[in-house]
């Protein structure tokens, strides 16, 4: 079994590499996550279905899988700011940091906004909820959602994370970094890789300072949550081990909704912090979503 | 709209814009921070008016008492269509916010006298709606 170049270097940590490989050349599920901010789900759910759309309920609150692919951009509901399109993978950091109502969260690399908005939902719209992003270009994006979902307890910055000035620390903080992408890659009917990013950026370099300013604008006792949509450990849990020796932050266990696997503690030869077996790893041919990566860190 | 609705908000105002902010304890925190955007667009100077924006019409616009058009679907879509439909209601001239029989508001339009409904909602938002039209399953949404 000879999996495409560049995924051909983690036949080693991926499960069931068959069913893997068989399933980058089906398209992603599409998913919508229901925006009970502006109406109740029962009543986006009636809407929806008369509009024709086929919903399926998943393990994750106010997320179903949805047919209809093609409607989630156009149809009133969207307009209404009633859905979100999303991977079903994107909720999962959200629900790793255990957010309650009232609380300060900081996304630090927030656009183009599927993760603030959820917090932001789960929230009730109470506390506040700090989005940044350093592209302006994705900034755009971020307020269009922010304010296409009726969102008021958000507030957008726009620069490097890494250099994010506050004048407090977040009861949770959310790094979502700019990764890779590989958990997205699909095989098109050529067989040839889709969804690749050009350049040669050092993106482990930019994960490694984005996650220390996280975790350094955390309150005791918060809890951060580090992700990607890549498989690749170098931008995991090199990442995370990276942050364990500098800072001293503490890993912790959780349990997913969805199919998952522990982090690597070994890879192409070094070997990780043990507790590194707390990250959670998520496969597209087993979520029938985007390949996935989290660690939740607590600051003592 | 009950005043008690908005008292969990504090506004925050541009030149053009005043914004729709949820109180915090948090927010003098943020005071040095370089703030891009604050909150929900709430209301938009329009000459010597003030607009409700559609974003807080359809948030907020179910809980007000007054100045509310109910519409069915095909009305909407060919005040969408033509920017202007004849309507006779009880109410004075201004803006009011555009309800469908779901009870769901999808933002503003202006009402003049004698009996004029003129369309206020986004280009964008208006463009997407026409092709919802040519949709056999919502056109035939009441």
């Amino acid at each position: 079994m000879q999996l495409p170049e560049p995924l051909n270097r983690y036949q080693d940590i991926i499960p069931g590499l068959q069913e893997f490989a068989d399933s980058l050349a089906s398209p992603l599920k599409p998913f919508v996550r229901l925006n009970t901010l502006k109406a109740p789900e029962a009543a986006i759910l009636h809407r929806l279905r008369g509009e024709g759309s086929r919903l399926k309920k998943t393990a994750i609150r106010w997320l179903y899988s949805i047919e209809q692919e093609q409607r989630l951009r156009s149809g009133t509901c969207y307009q209404l700011g009633y859905t979100y399109p999303q991977a079903i993978t994107s909720a999962l950091p959200v629900l790793a940091l255990d957010i309650r109502p009232g609380q300060s969260v900081l996304d630090l690399c927030a656009a183009p906004g599927g993760k603030t908005t959820h917090m932001a939902q789960i929230m009730g719209d109470t506390g506040i909820v700090v989005a940044n992003d350093r592209k302006h270009g994705r900034i755009t994006a971020l307020m269009a959602n922010l304010k296409r979902l009726g969102i008021t307890n958000t507030v957008v910055t726009n620069c490097r994370g890494e250099f994010l000035a506050t004048g407090m620390l977040f009861n949770r903080v959310l790094v979502d970094a700019p990764c890779s992408g590989e958990g997205r890659y699909r095989l098109d009917k050529n067989g040839r890789l889709t969804h690749m990013k050009a350049g040669a950026t050092d993106l482990p370099a930019i994960q490694k300072g984005l996650v220390q300013k996280g975790y350094d604008l955390l309150a005791p006792g918060g809890i951060m949550v580090y992700s990607t949509c890549t498989i690749n450990p170098d931008e995991n849990e090199a990442v995370i081990n990276h942050l364990l020796r500098k800072r001293g932050a503490v890993l912790e266990p959780w349990q997913p909704p969805l199919a998952w696997h522990r982090g690597v503690t070994d890879w192409n030869g070094v070997e990780y912090d043990k507790n590194l077996r707390f990250c959670r790893r998520f496969y597209a041919h087993e979520t029938g979503s985007v390949g996935f990566f989290l660690a939740r860190i607590r600051k003592l | 709209m009950p005043p008690a609705v908005f008292a969990p908000y504090e506004l925050a105002s541009s030149s053009r814009v005043t914004y729709l902010v949820r109180r915090s304890p948090f927010l003098s925190g943020l005071a040095s921070m370089r703030i891009t955007r604050a909150g929900l667009p709430f209301m938009r100077n329009a000459g010597i008016h003030r607009k409700p924006t559609t974003e807080a019409a359809q948030r907020f616009g179910h809980l007000a008492t007054r100045n509310v058009v109910r519409l069915a679907l095909p009305d909407l879509f060919q005040l969408c269509l033509q920017n202007e439909i004849a309507l006779e209601i009880d109410t004075d001239p201004g803006f009011v916010f555009l309800m469908d029989m779901n009870r769901s508001v999808w933002g503003c339009g202006l009402y003049l006298q004698p009996g004029r409904l003129l369309n206020r909602l986004p280009k964008r938002m208006v463009q997407e709606l026409a092709q919802n039209r040519r949709n056999p399953d919502i056109a035939s949404q009441p």
